[in-house]
């Protein structure tokens, strides 16, 4: 965290807030509470502000996360093709709530509003890969093969 | 620019960057708001405010909306009062109807516009918000089942502190005020000086309430009950029940505390006086040493709080002398199995948090066991069925009895400079020229000078983190010989969680209480009260 720290210029303008917290999070996979509070002196808004702004967008994480994020899709397009039926199945089967991460540290789910794909849904990604028009037996084969 | 715009179908003269809301008030037009609060950004988040443009029949928020040439208002149309019918009626929808059990009771503004509106169902029937609190800090409670996200709190924390402890939080139906990682407000940068509590329009931030603890204690404990009352607690009942005179107003409290069942009653004003004394000893002696550095003079627990984390390169400038309430709490407990069970009132949310640092404690128990609020206070005397002015009046106990009213005045504006300068000046030529330092003045901002031993001094009052913020240049060039710093702006006779009342101009109501009780007392330095003069000695034959 240092090293990230250190490579940021001594003074960091406030615009550049997101940019700087999608890259430590990109390098460190969360936002932690020291990085908050070490940032917040460098670039000169209140720990609790930057909290604030970080939590309104869901892409930013505040605690560690598994080897593969699991991120369903709950969006309008992806509940009307019944992935609903999907998040149930998956919590049956992992065990794992939105936000929660297996004990082995494996997988994290995460509930998201919109992958981008509403065409294809409903739409599941796993890290950066993407599964459209996934069936029961697709989810199945896909939580068979991060075990 | 000046032009004119018609409001209700009069001619109303404006000028060019006003916003609608503020017209409106100076014309004396009652709209209700809840997100509001003057001097600070308008958000529009609660919509209450909405007038309607009578040329398009739009509605907009007025708080938020500059006035145009040519605009034609309606401030109270059907449609606006429907919509605004609506806008309450949504707000309540998920709101928990616990009123009857609720700190904030009539005093609820969002009850009283309710009221307003004539609304007496529940026509969204929605489910109500899960009771969710942060009891983490010892003075403020949050129950943010009752917030209704108008976000005046973060507004007061971030624009008027920047200090930003509390934010809003998520996104959608998530969204919720909260402090970092949601760990509660003890673990974030708080500084507890509660004036979240004071703007905050529903019960969602109230003050921890320990009077029950205290009416308990009162009835079960063996220890000898002791009870320190500020001098803004009494000013300030004493303005509520419309007393004329502090004295009368302070015997009056010290005999029914008395009935109460608390055996030794004392005003602040000894507190303070040692207060004033180990200041001006401080000051001397700086004086003495030639240093060029300002001293930072302040009783604030929140001020101290906020120059430690915010302002640290101010920090090493603080004269390290206890608060008032402490140095009494360190008076009446000399030993570590103390028999005295000590209460303090006063105006101020901070002193809550104060009393449970470390450096405040003996083995972990608080040296203060209880503090409660001016307000707090009042519930007690409710509670025992005791109006004012009280028929029973009783002197304060020793060292009380013999206050000089440098006690009273230090809690004012100004009053720490004022009653600093007095005891400086009498410690070093045993007179000094009353009223020598405008304590009248409702400046944030004040600079003074004056002479000692033949060398020109300058002093500066400072109220409010802005104004803080803006001389701590001058501070560091160490231009003063020292500041007198508090951050509420009208100091501590208009604390937070003094008694709960709509008029803004209470404060200065008070202060004359307080200064005509100077004005016509001749022991009004601290020196002049003979348990300093004890003090003193006593001082001495330790060294």
């Amino acid at each position: 965290m240092e090293e990230f720290l250190n490579k940021l210029p001594t003074s960091v303008s406030k615009t550049e807030l997101l940019r700087i917290l999608q890259e430590f999070q990109d390098k460190y996979g969360y936002l932690d509470n020291d990085f908050i509070h070490e940032l917040s002196k460098k670039i000169g808004i209140q720990p609790g502000k930057i909290f604030g702004i970080a939590s309104f967008y869901s892409q930013f994480r505040f605690k560690p996360s598994g080897k593969y994020i699991v991120n369903l899709c709950s969006g309008v397009a992806c509940h009307i093709n019944s992935s609903e039926n999907l998040i149930n199945v998956f919590t049956k089967l992992t065990g794992l709530k939105d936000g929660e991460t297996s004990a082995d540290g494996k997988i994290t789910l995460e509930l998201v509003p919109c992958l981008g794909g509403c065409a294809n849904s409903p739409v599941v990604k796993v890290n950066d890969k993407y599964y459209t028009k996934v069936t029961k037996a697709d989810l199945l084969k896909i939580i068979q093969e991060l075990k | 620019m000046e032009f004119t715009i018609t409001i209700n179908n009069k001619k109303i003269k404006v000028s060019n960057n006003e916003k609608i809301l503020d017209v409106l008030r100076r014309i004396g037009i009652n709209i209700p708001t809840l997100c509001n609060v003057p001097g600070l950004s308008p958000t529009g988040a609660c919509r209450l405010c909405v007038v309607e443009l009578n040329d398009t029949n739009e509605l907009v928020p007025s708080c938020s909306t500059p006035v145009r040439v040519g605009m034609n208002i309606s401030t109270h149309s059907n449609k606006v009062i429907n919509a605004r019918r609506v806008i309450v009626n949504l707000l309540l929808s998920n709101h928990p109807d616990n009123c009857l059990y609720c700190d904030k009771r009539s005093y609820c503004e969002l009850h009283q516009i309710a009221e307003n509106l004539n609304i007496t169902d529940r026509s969204f029937p929605g489910e109500p918000k899960k009771s969710k609190s942060d009891r983490s800090s010892p003075g403020i409670l949050r129950e943010m089942s009752k917030c209704i996200l108008c976000g005046r709190c973060v507004r007061i924390c971030e624009e008027m502190l920047g200090i930003s402890a509390i934010d809003i939080v998520n996104r959608g139906k998530n969204i919720e005020i909260e402090t970092i990682f949601k760990k509660g407000l003890f673990y974030s940068n708080c500084i507890h000086c509660g004036l979240c509590i004071k703007y905050c329009p529903t019960g969602a931030i109230i003050e921890k309430s320990y009077v029950q603890n205290l009416i308990d204690k009162l009835n079960n404990s063996e220890k000898e009950k002791v009870i320190v009352i500020s001098n803004s607690t009494i000013a300030d009942i004493s303005n509520f029940y419309g007393i004329k005179k502090f004295t009368d107003c302070r015997n009056n409290i010290v005999g029914a505390l008395k009935d109460i069942g608390f055996d030794k009653v004392f005003t602040l004003s000894p507190g303070n006086e040692i207060f004033i004394y180990e200041n001006a000893v401080k000051i001397l002696n700086h004086i003495k040493d030639k240093s060029n550095n300002t001293l930072i003079v302040t009783d604030c627990p929140a001020a101290k709080k906020y120059v430690k984390s915010e302002l640290s390169e101010l920090s090493p400038l603080l004269t390290s002398i206890p608060s008032p309430q402490q140095i009494l709490a360190k008076f009446f407990k000399k030993s570590d199995d103390s028999n005295v069970f000590m209460t303090v009132v006063t105006p101020c949310v901070a002193n809550k948090y104060e009393a449970v640092q470390s450096s405040n404690t003996t083995k972990g128990v608080p040296d203060i066991d209880i503090v409660i609020s001016s307000n707090e206070l009042l519930k007690l005397f409710n509670t025992y069925g005791i109006e004012f002015p009280y028929s029973r009046k009783q002197i304060p106990d020793n060292p009380s009895n013999s206050d000089t009213s440098a006690g009273p005045l230090f809690e004012t504006k100004g009053g720490i400079s004022e009653t600093l300068i007095r005891e400086l000046l009498y410690q070093n030529q045993k007179s000094y020229p009353k009223k020598l330092f405008e304590i009248k003045n409702d400046k944030n901002f004040i600079e003074f000078s004056f002479v000692l031993n033949n060398q020109q001094f300058k002093i500066a009052s400072i109220h409010g983190i802005s104004s803080l913020k803006e001389k701590v240049e001058d501070i560091l060039s160490g231009k003063y010989l020292f500041v007198e710093l508090r951050l509420c702006e009208n100091a501590c006779i208009d604390g937070c969680v003094q008694l709960r009342d709509d008029d803004p101009d209470k404060f200065k109501k008070i202060k004359k209480l307080i200064l005509d009780y100077d004005e016509t007392n001749n022991s009004d330095t601290a020196s002049k009260n003979p348990f300093i003069k004890a003090y003193k000695n006593n001082n001495l034959k330790q060294k």
